[in-house]
């Protein structure tokens, strides 16, 4: 991170409903100049409500957001020219070549003549696009379209970028291409807004992170920091399906050094049998395994797998909403 | 000239899109050709059953009343007008009907003159026809002058049979037919502006599938949060259209010109007035079709639909004298009908370009409320 601590943008109390769907609700943060900030939550939580009233299409039905200093419903070109956005969905001309969409996205902003062409060069060679760059776009690979979405929102050079699930079906490669290019772009000092409900991602590229669930800010602070609040580490036990594992995650629910403990389904592609993860959290790992096993023992459950790792941020979500990301 | 660059990339997608660029320009090329080619504009052929005629009686004697028999007896449907000739004109000018006959006050006392003394004047029967439509009015001539040589034979033959060899040999009753100086129309002038404003409406179903397109794929959002207004962005596309309606209109006036022997050598700018406000209310239609449609399945289908049936309503893929009463009416409720009667003026009838303005406003007016509705339904987000 190279913040410098200025918030780039500011979200107060921020409230946007559709009747009587209330899709954010009285959500704050701040987002420091130079940060990549997350935004955390599963689909439906706000995520993508909240960035489209940052970049001003969307107008809040309540509460203060400012870009740049200038509030998002009066900001006009100043603001717009100051905001890159790359949406969730491929927002590109399939007809056009991968030059002719950054040709005419840089025209809407302004860009003419040979600083187009410049910058439209630059743009292909970041995403790693330009022995493709005059096929059409309908012709490019999902990563590759995802990469020219990703170009398209940099092209006018913006101070903020606001990402809203850039990586939604992608290849690894181009995921790598993504990120690398998103770290890049951070390291010269844009600043970046970076929506998701992949945990891993989050945590490998954000410097602060904001969680939310049904419209609301649940937690922000930076990755370690939510993690920290958490506290000890995470055993997982995986097992035979039973009826009986109920009764034994309300028994270790009953000790006073456990947590949270949570069933999950597993898959395996070893055995046909199903096969559940008990997830145990607690500040004392050492002293816990003995009494779990021993549980696990008493009702006869087959253990396949055993381990002891640190908390994510997917543990934070759970024990913050009581239900996974990915729920 | 954002407004420009967003006209430029619809028109450079579209140069991609085949079926598209088929339909804007392939269809209506090949249909002017098909439809001009299979009639030479004169029409003469066909069934008359049911065409209304207007018809003035001011005879005093029998025979007018006879020759309407006739001619009713012959298929046809005879609406009287008790304001004469200048009233029959007056809705003929304004395309209710496409013929009207005036049986004048000495028409018995003429006709029957001329049964016994071969030296007296013909009866003679005016007749008004509509040079904007050829094909029915060549018709419905052809069945009035049939009727009246019928009522003359049976007359003759059963009042004078003397005289009936020789009146066999010779009218008695002459048609003289007027507003004929253009009558002889081209198939360019008979069939072109009928087509040329039913394809220009057809860009309605493209302005509504690229806005629905835009909004769907997250392009029109992409454009939003650029630096430019809404306005623009409806304005580029517009723009688009209208160059493409604008080419359309020119081939078929070229093809037209160059084939079918249009006649536009008088009314070009009124061509061209015509069909820059015809675009417009096209477009306007086509945005506000999109407002109504929530997928692109969903536009397509209605749009195809709904443009097929305002032209068939409204005139211009079928004569609107072949169409009942109601249809008739109903036919000035479409931006269509006002456009052909322009066009129709123009080309048909050699009226200059300000004596067609009424139409043209019209068909501006079409396109303004369209726009305004559009605009208040149409969600960008």
């Amino acid at each position: 991170m190279s913040s410098n601590s200025q918030p780039i943008a500011t979200v107060r109390d921020l409230r946007k409903s559709y009747g009587s769907l209330i899709a954010v609700d009285g959500v704050s943060f701040d987002i420091q100049e130079g940060e990549v900030f997350g935004l955390l939550g599963p689909n439906g939580a706000g995520k993508t409500t909240t960035i489209s009233i940052l970049s001003g299409i969307l107008p809040p039905t309540s509460g203060d957001v400012s870009v740049i200093g200038l509030d998002t419903k009066t900001g006009g070109a100043p603001l717009r020219m100051a905001i890159g956005v790359v949406p969730q969905e491929l927002a590109i001309y399939q007809k056009l070549t991968g030059r002719e969409n950054l040709q005419f996205f840089g025209e809407l902003y302004g860009i003419q003549g040979a600083a187009l062409s410049a910058r439209v060069t630059e743009m292909l060679e970041m995403v790693g696009l330009t022995e493709r760059a005059d096929d059409r776009a309908a012709d490019y690979s999902g990563g590759m379209k995802r990469r020219l979405n990703l170009a398209i929102g940099l092209m006018h050079n913006p101070r903020l970028l606001l990402l809203d699930e850039p990586t939604v079906g992608v290849d690894p490669q181009s995921r790598n291409h993504i990120f690398e290019g998103v770290r890049a772009l951070n390291k010269k000092g844009l600043t970046v807004l970076y929506t998701s409900h992949y945990m891993e991602e989050v945590e490998a590229l954000c410097d602060r992170v904001g969680i939310m669930d049904r419209g609301k800010l649940i937690a922000c602070d930076t990755v370690a920091g939510l993690i920290a609040s958490l506290g000890g580490s995470v055993i997982e036990v995986g097992v035979d399906a039973s009826e009986k594992l109920d009764q034994v995650a309300d028994r270790l629910r009953q000790m006073p050094l456990i947590k949270e403990v949570e069933l999950t389904a597993a898959e395996s592609e070893e055995s046909e049998t199903p096969r559940v993860t008990i997830s145990v959290r607690t500040q004392q790992p050492n002293r816990v395994l003995p009494p779990l096993v021993s549980e696990l023992a008493e009702v006869q459950a087959s253990i396949h797998s055993l381990n002891v790792r640190e908390p994510n941020l997917e543990d934070v979500f759970l024990t913050l909403t009581g239900k996974n990301l990915r729920d | 000239m954002r407004m420009w660059t967003i006209a430029r990339k619809d028109l450079l997608t579209l140069r991609r899109d085949r079926s598209a660029l088929v339909f804007t320009f392939g269809m209506p090329i090949i249909l002017t050709f098909v439809f001009g080619s299979m009639s030479g504009g004169k029409g003469d052929s066909g069934s008359v059953h049911g065409l209304k005629v207007l018809v003035a009686n001011q005879d005093f004697g029998a025979r007018g009343t006879e020759s309407i028999e006739a001619m009713e007896h012959a298929g046809l449907k005879a609406i009287f007008e008790t304001g004469g000739k200048e009233a029959i004109e007056k809705r003929i000018a304004k395309g209710d009907f496409v013929v009207g006959v005036v049986i004048p006050p000495d028409f018995s006392q003429q006709f029957d003159a001329s049964l016994t003394d071969h030296n007296a004047p013909h009866a003679a029967l005016e007749m008004i026809v509509d040079p904007a439509d050829t094909r029915v009015s060549g018709m419905i001539r052809s069945v009035v002058a049939g009727a009246n040589e019928r009522l003359v034979v049976s007359s003759v033959v059963k009042q004078y049979p003397d005289a009936a060899l020789a009146l066999l040999n010779r009218p008695s009753v002459d048609l003289n037919v007027l507003n004929a100086k253009s009558s002889e129309l081209t198939p360019g002038d008979v069939f072109l502006p009928g087509f040329m404003v039913y394809f220009v409406f057809s860009l309605a179903n493209g302005v509504a599938a690229t806005l629905l397109g835009e909004r769907q794929e997250g392009t029109l959002r992409r454009m939003l949060i650029s630096p430019v207004s809404r306005a623009q962005i409806l304005g580029g596309k517009l723009l688009a259209r209208s160059i493409l309606g604008l080419i359309q209109t020119a081939l078929l006036v070229g093809i037209g010109v160059q084939w079918l022997h249009l006649s536009v050598g008088q009314a070009p700018i009124g061509i061209l007035v015509t069909a820059g406000t015809t675009i417009f209310a096209a477009c306007g239609l086509g945005m506000l079709m999109a407002t109504f449609g929530k997928t692109m399945e969903q536009i397509q289908g209605m749009t195809t639909m709904f443009l097929l049936l305002l032209g068939f309503i409204s005139g211009t893929l079928i004569p609107r004298a072949l169409l009942p009463d109601w249809m008739v009416k109903l036919s000035y409720i479409t931006p269509h009908a006002w456009a052909l009667n322009a066009y129709q003026d123009l080309i048909q009838r050699h009226h200059t370009l300000v004596s067609t303005l009424p139409n043209i406003a019209v068909v501006a007016a079409f396109g303004i409320v369209f726009f305004s509705f559009a605009l208040a339904r149409f969600k960008f987000e």
